[in-house]
């Protein structure tokens, strides 16, 4: 769990993928790649939605996709953090 | 692969194919009065759309895909009209295949269908942020 803690902050979708490549363990640095990618194709979509070269059901299913693991990994790295702040409190 | 997002993939794969279903339907309907240019030429051919199963290879779902447009081949009502541009030597004309009581029940199918898969991801979405939740509340 120590080690899921050595996420770098997220400065945005294109610096995230690099910093975390380059301080984080693999696991998690290719997880954040992917993140990166799920959140890039999201927002590749919306563009392509509003130009009209894509159809509205695909932008919307890649939305959601980036949506659904943005919202999953804020969840398990607020779970993280307030773990690592439960061990900051504790009495020694 | 996450059933969940399984799940999501054929109801959005049903989306899209019920659409092209929709744009059949709209096409037949556009065209219900389209008949030949020349005389004794055939009018608008009804189209039909069928649907087939398809692998995803990334989660691995079977979605559903449009298989093929095809065509109605039953035959064209006849009327009598020399009038008209397509009128055959002895004045009948040729109309489109199109019943529109068929088409509007297709159109009604079509809806409801699309309807369900929006309700299979809105399911979807609610089960997953429950899930979710539980990480946060506690």
């Amino acid at each position: 769990m120590i080690d899921a803690l050595r996420i770098a902050p997220v400065t945005g979708a294109a610096g995230f993928s690099s910093i975390a490549k380059a301080t984080a363990p693999s696991g998690v640095g290719d997880f954040a790649a992917q993140l990166a990618d799920t959140l890039r194709a999201g927002e590749n979509a919306v563009i392509s939605g509003i130009k009209g070269d894509m159809p509205l059901q695909e932008v919307v299913e890649t939305v959601m996709q980036a949506e659904r693991t943005l919202t999953t990994t804020i969840s398990i790295r607020d779970k993280v953090v307030s773990a690592y702040l439960e061990m900051t409190r504790m009495q020694i | 692969m996450d059933p969940l997002r399984a799940a999501s993939a054929s109801a959005f794969s049903g989306l899209t194919a019920q659409s092209m279903r929709l744009r059949i339907v709209s096409e037949n309907i556009a065209n219900s009065e389209s008949t030949g240019r020349t005389s004794g030429s055939d009018p608008y051919r009804r189209k039909t759309v069928s649907f087939a199963q398809e692998l995803d290879a990334v989660t691995g779902a079977s979605l559903v895909s449009v298989a093929e447009v095809g065509e109605d081949p039953s035959s064209f009502t006849v009327v009598h009209d020399p009038g008209h541009p397509a009128a055959d030597a002895k004045g009948n004309v040729k109309r489109p295949n199109v019943n529109m009581i068929v088409e509007m029940t297709d159109l009604r199918q079509a809806a409801r269908s699309y309807e369900a898969n929006l309700q299979v991801i809105r399911q979807g979405r609610e089960i997953s942020a429950s899930l979710i939740d539980m990480l946060r509340s506690s």
